[in-house]
C-alpha cells in the first residue's frame, strides 16, 4: 500500500467508528427529551446498519474488533429502544462472523435470517441470503448440504434473473465439488460456468472459471498442456479487461506450469515478467513467491549462487508482508538445497525457520476456524462421497422417476422373458424326459439281450439236470444279481463307476460260464479313480463288451481275451475295451452271411444315447474304434476307446 | 459252543420256507429249526411260546412286514437275519442299521456266511434293541438317517447330520462329529463311503470323506482346501476339485 492508502486505512479504522459511536450516543441521550417515534428509531437503526455495511466494504478483513464494536452498539441500540432486531442486522452479524472465521455463529445467524425471509415476499433477498448461507456451509465443511442448497438456489437465481448470484452459485458448486475431491464433477461445473458467463458476457466469472479449470487440469489431472491452454485463455481475457490482479496470478501459474514441464528457462522469463508486473501492482505475495521460485529453478539448474541470492531476496520480500505460506516453502526448499550442498548449518537454520512458519500457519488455521472445518471435512470424508452421489440423484427427481419406470419396464420384460423361457424350458425338459425314458427302456432291452437271458437260463437248467446243487445255486444267484443290478442301475441316468464295474464283472462271469472258458477277461482300474464318487452314464460300456465277446471272440478259434481298462485323465475317464478277436471286418462278413441284422440295433441305440448324454449334460462323450493288427499284419482284434466325462 | 441255536423261519411262501429249512439241515449243523411260519401273526405266536435264538425273516409279506414282528418284541433278545427279494429302500435301511440280510434267490455261500456271523457276534452285541430302534427309524425315513457304526464298545448310532467328516487311519477311520466329538471305528473308509454315497458326503481325498453340509468355505490357493465347520482344513485332491465345486454349487441352489 502507498502512504496515502495506509493513511486512509488507519483513518477509517479509528475515525469512522468513533463518529458512529458518537451518533448513537447522541440518539440515546435525546430519547427522554424529545418524543421520537418508533419509526424514527427504526430509521436510525437502519442507517446504522448501512453504516456498518459501508464500513465493512471499506475496511476488509483486518479490523474485526471495530466491526464487532459497531455491531454490539447496534444491538444495544435496538434493545434500548425496544426495537425488533431487523434481519439485515443479523445478516451483518453473520457476515462479520464469517469474516472472522466463526462459521458456526455465522451459520446459525443466517438460518435465523432465512427463517425471517421465508415469511416475506422478497424472493431476491431470499436468494441472496441463501447464497451467503451456502458460502458459510461450505466453510463449515457441510459439503453435501451446501451442494444441494447451491443447486436449488442457483435455479431460483436464474429464474429471477439474478445473473451474478447464479454465476456465483455455479462457481460455488464447482468449488464445493473440487474441495470434496470430485474433480470430474467440479470441472463440469466450471465448464458450465464458463459457458454461462460467456453468454452473459461476464468476464469476471469467465476468467475465474478458466483459472480454476487451469488449476484443476494441472493439479488433479496432471495434464499440464491443457492446463496451460486454460491459463493462456484466462490471461488473454484478463488482459482485455486489464484485470491486473488476475494477470499476475495467471502468470504465476503459467510459470509454475512451465517449471513442472521442465521448461526452466521459459519459466524463468515468465517469473521475471511476473515480478515486474506484480511489483507495479503491489502484489507482494506474488513477488515473494516468484522470487522463491526463481531461486528453486536456479537450485535445480545447480546454479547455487544465484539460487542463494533469489532465496534471500524472496525471504526478505515475504518477511516484509509476513507471508507465512511463502516463507514456509521457501525455507524448506532452501534447507533442501543446503543439505544437498552439505552445508548442514544453513540447512538446519532454514529448516528451523520452516518449522516455525509451519507451526504458526497451523495455529493461524486453527484461529480462523479453518482447521475446524478441515477436521469436520476429514470426519465426513467417507460419508461425503456417498452423499454427493445420492444427492446427484435426488436433485434430479425426474431422473429418479425415469429410472424407476425403466426398472419396472425391465422387470416386466424380464418376467415375460422368464415366463417364455420357462415354458420353452418345460417343453424342452418334457421332451428330454421322454427321450430319457425311451433310452432307459432301450438300456434294459439292450442289456437283457434275449439271447443272453435264455442261454443263461438254459445253462442253469443243465446244471440242475446234472444235480450239481452248488453250481446251480452259484450260477442262478449270479444271474439274479446281474438282473438286480441292471434293474437298479436303469433307474438312474448316471451311476457311480463302482456300479457299472459290478454289473460288468457279473456279466463277464456269466458269459464265461456260458462259453465254457472260451475267453478270459481282465478289468484294470486306475487307482486314481474314486469309483464311488465319479459317476458315468448308466450302462454305457456293457454293449461294447458284449460286441467284443459275441462278434470278436466267439467266432475266433482258440482262446480269446478281453481287456478292459479305466484310466483317469484330466476331466474325463478313459475306458479302453480291447479284444483279440477276429476284427470288425470279419465279423461283419459273418453277420452278412447270417443275413440277420439283430445287432445293428445295439450300436444305433448306443449312438443315440451318446448324443443324448452329450446334450443333457453338455459333455463331450467320445467313442473311437480302432482295428488292431497282429504281428503278421493280419486283423487281430478291435479296440474301443471311450472318453467319459466326469459327471457331478 | 455246543448248544444249538433255536431257529425260526418266517416267509409267506411255503416253498421259500422249505428251501431255507433244507439249506439249514444240509449246511448249518449248529442250527435247530424249532418252527416255521407263513405270516407275522404265526411267527409271533411261536416266539411267545418258545425260546428263540435266531429268526430268518422275510421283509415283504402280505399281512405286515417282517419289521412289524420286531416291533412286537422290543425286549426279546433274538438275532435276526432278514431275507429280501428286491426292495431298494428296505435294503438301504438295513445296511444303515448294520443288520444282517441275505438276498433272494439265496446264495448258499452267503447264507452260511451270515449264519457264521451270527455266531461270531452272539453275546457280544448287547445293542440289539438299540439297533432295532435305529432300524425302525431308518425304515420310516427315506433316505435313512441313523447310521450304525461299530466302535470298541459295540455299536453306536449317529445322525448323519452330526458327522462333519470321516478320516481314514489305515484300515480304521475317525469320525469327527459336531461338538468336537471324535470316534475311532473299526471299519475302513470305503465302507462308509458306500453307505453315504449320494448323501451329500464327498470323498475329497484318499483319506477324507466330508459332509458337504458342514463345509464352511473353499480356499483355492494353498492347493485347494475345504474348511469345515470345526475349523479343520481338508485337502481336496486335484482330480476332485471340479466335481467338488459342482456339488457345492448344486447344493447351494
Amino acid at each position: 500500500m502507498t502512504n496515502t492508502g495506509a493513511f486512509l486505512f488507519i483513518l477509517l479504522l479509528y475515525v469512522l467508528p468513533f463518529q458512529v459511536l458518537q451518533e448513537i450516543a447522541a440518539g440515546g441521550r435525546t430519547l427522554p427529551q424529545t418524543e421520537t417515534t418508533r419509526e424514527d428509531k427504526g430509521a436510525q437503526l437502519n442507517a446504522l446498519i448501512s453504516r456498518i455495511r459501508q464500513q465493512m466494504k471499506i475496511s476488509g478483513k483486518t479490523d474485526a474488533d471495530t466491526l464487532h464494536q459497531m455491531l454490539s452498539v447496534a444491538y444495544h441500540f435496538a434493545k434500548e429502544n425496544d426495537l425488533n432486531i431487523p434481519y439485515q442486522l443479523e445478516w451483518l452479524k453473520a457476515e462479520i462472523a464469517l469474516q472472522n472465521g466463526n462459521y458456526y455463529l455465522a451459520g446459525a445467524t443466517m438460518e435465523k435470517v432465512i427463517k425471517v425471509l421465508e415469511t416475506s415476499e422478497d424472493q431476491k433477498e431470499m436468494v441472496r441470503a441463501v447464497n451467503l448461507y451456502t458460502k458459510i456451509l461450505f466453510r463449515q465443511g457441510e459439503f453435501s448440504k451446501a451442494i444441494s442448497l447451491s443447486q436449488t438456489n442457483m435455479k431460483r437465481a436464474k429464474d429471477l434473473g439474478m445473473t451474478n448470484i447464479f454465476l456465483e452459485s455455479m462457481n460455488r458448486l464447482a468449488d464445493l465439488y473440487k474441495t470434496a475431491g470430485d474433480t470430474r464433477e467440479s470441472k463440469q461445473y466450471y465448464f458450465i460456468l464458463l459457458d454461462d458467463a460467456a453468454a452473459e458476457k461476464d468476464t469476471f466469472w469467465m476468467t475465474e472459471a478458466l483459472f480454476r479449470l487451469g488449476e484443476i487440469t494441472g493439479k488433479a489431472d496432471g495434464n499440464l498442456i491443457e492446463a496451460r491452454r486454460f491459463f493462456s485463455a484466462c490471461l488473454k481475457l484478463a488482459e482485455q479487461v486489464a484485470d491486473t490482479n488476475r494477470i499476475c496470478w495467471v502468470l504465476n501459474h503459467l510459470a509454475w506450469n512451465l517449471y513442472l514441464q521442465d521448461k526452466k528457462d521459459s519459466a524463468l522469463i515468465l517469473y521475471r515478467e511476473l515480478i515486474s508486473l506484480a511489483t507495479r501492482f503491489r502484489q507482494k505475495t506474488l513477488v515473494a513467491n516468484a522470487l522463491g521460485n526463481i531461486g528453486t529453478i536456479y537450485r535445480d539448474k545447480k546454479e547455487f549462487l544465484k539460487a542463494e541470492k533469489f532465496y534471500s531476496k524472496s525471504i526478505e520480500a515475504a518477511n516484509e508482508i509476513r507471508s507465512l505460506t511463502n516463507l514456509q516453502w521457501i525455507h524448506l526448499d532452501a534447507s533442501d538445497m543446503y543439505k544437498s550442498l552439505g552445508d548442514y548449518e544453513k540447512a538446519y537454520y532454514h529448516y528451523v525457520q520452516y518449522k516455525l512458519c509451519n507451526d504458526s500457519l497451523k495455529k493461524a488455521g486453527f484461529d480462523t476456524g479453518l482447521a475446524e472445518a478441515r477436521m469436520k471435512y476429514e470426519v465426513d470424508q467417507q460419508q461425503k462421497e456417498l452423499e454427493v452421489l445420492s444427492l446427484k440423484l435426488s436433485q434430479q427427481k425426474w431422473f429418479t422417476y425415469a429410472s424407476a419406470a425403466l426398472v419396472i419396464l425391465i422387470i416386466l420384460v424380464g418376467l415375460l422373458l422368464i415366463r417364455q423361457f420357462r415354458l420353452s424350458a418345460r417343453r424342452r425338459i418334457s421332451e428330454m424326459n421322454r427321450k430319457i425314458a425311451e433310452i432307459t427302456q432301450a438300456n434294459l432291452r439292450q442289456q437283457m439281450n434275449p439271447h443272453f437271458i435264455f442261454n443263461t437260463l438254459n445253462s442253469i437248467q443243465y446244471y440242475m439236470y446234472q444235480h450239481d446243487k452248488v453250481a446251480t445255486n452259484t450260477y442262478l444267484t449270479k444271474f439274479s444279481s446281474l438282473i438286480r443290478k441292471i434293474l437298479d442301475n436303469s433307474r438312474h441316468t448316471s451311476i457311480p463307476v463302482a456300479d457299472e464295474l459290478e454289473a460288468l464283472h457279473l456279466y463277464l462271469e456269466l458269459e464265461k460260464l456260458r462259453f465254457k472258458d472260451k475267453f478270459t477277461y481282465q478289468i484294470e482300474l486306475d487307482q486314481e479313480i474314486d469309483t464311488l464318487q465319479y459317476r458315468i452314464p448308466t450302462m454305457l460300456i456293457q454293449p461294447y463288451v458284449e460286441n467284443a465277446i459275441c462278434h470278436g471272440l466267439v467266432n475266433k478259434e482258440g482262446p480269446g481275451h478281453v481287456h478292459i481298462s479305466f484310466a483317469m485323465e484330466t476331466g474325463f475317464i478313459s475306458c479302453i475295451i480291447e479284444d483279440n478277436g477276429i476284427g470288425r471286418e470279419a465279423a461283419r462278413e459273418i453277420n452278412r452271411q447270417k443275413s440277420s441284422n439283430h445287432n445293428s440295433l445295439g450300436t444305433r441305440i448306443t449312438q443315440s444315447r451318446l448324443d443324448l448324454v452329450n446334450t443333457l449334460y453338455g459333455t463331450s462323450l467320445k467313442v473311437t474304434c480302432t482295428d488292431l493288427k497282429d504281428t503278421t499284419g493280419q486283423p487281430g482284434g478291435t479296440r474301443v476307446e471311450i472318453h467319459i466325462p466326469i459327471m457331478a | 459252543m455246543s448248544e444249538l441255536l433255536q431257529t425260526l423261519v418266517v416267509d409267506d411262501e411255503p416253498d421259500a420256507v422249505n428251501f431255507i429249512r433244507s439249506i439249514i439241515i444240509e449246511y448249518c449243523p449248529r442250527l435247530e429249526v424249532i418252527g416255521t411260519a407263513n405270516s407275522v401273526k404265526e411267527a409271533a405266536q411261536i416266539i411267545t411260546a418258545k425260546h428263540t435264538d435266531l429268526v430268518f425273516l422275510d421283509v415283504e409279506m402280505p399281512h405286515g412286514s417282517g419289521f412289524d414282528l420286531l416291533l412286537q418284541f422290543p425286549e426279546k433278545h433274538f438275532d435276526v437275519i432278514f431275507i429280501t427279494a428286491f426292495n431298494h429302500y428296505a435294503i438301504q435301511a438295513i445296511k444303515f442299521s448294520a443288520v444282517d440280510y441275505i438276498l433272494k434267490p439265496i446264495n448258499i455261500h452267503e447264507f452260511i456266511q451270515a449264519v457264521d456271523k451270527v455266531y461270531e457276534k452272539r453275546n457280544k452285541t448287547p445293542f440289539r434293541e438299540a439297533q432295532f430302534h435305529a432300524l425302525t427309524e431308518n425304515l420310516r425315513k427315506t433316505p435313512p438317517t441313523r447310521l450304525a457304526i461299530p466302535t470298541s464298545e459295540g455299536l453306536e448310532f449317529l445322525n448323519t447330520g452330526e458327522i462333519i467328516r470321516i478320516e481314514a487311519d489305515r484300515s480304521y477311520c475317525w469320525f469327527h462329529l459336531t461338538q468336537g466329538r471324535k470316534i475311532l471305528v473299526s471299519k475302513n473308509l470305503k465302507e462308509f463311503q458306500e453307505l453315504l454315497n449320494n448323501r451329500n458326503f464327498f470323498r475329497t481325498h484318499n483319506s477324507h470323506l466330508v459332509n458337504l453340509d458342514h463345509v464352511k468355505k473353499y480356499i483355492r490357493h494353498e492347493g485347494n482346501v475345504a474348511v469345515m465347520n470345526d475349523g479343520t482344513h481338508i485337502p481336496i485332491s486335484r482330480n476332485k476339485r471340479d466335481l467338488f465345486l459342482a456339488m457345492m454349487t448344486k447344493m447351494s441352489r
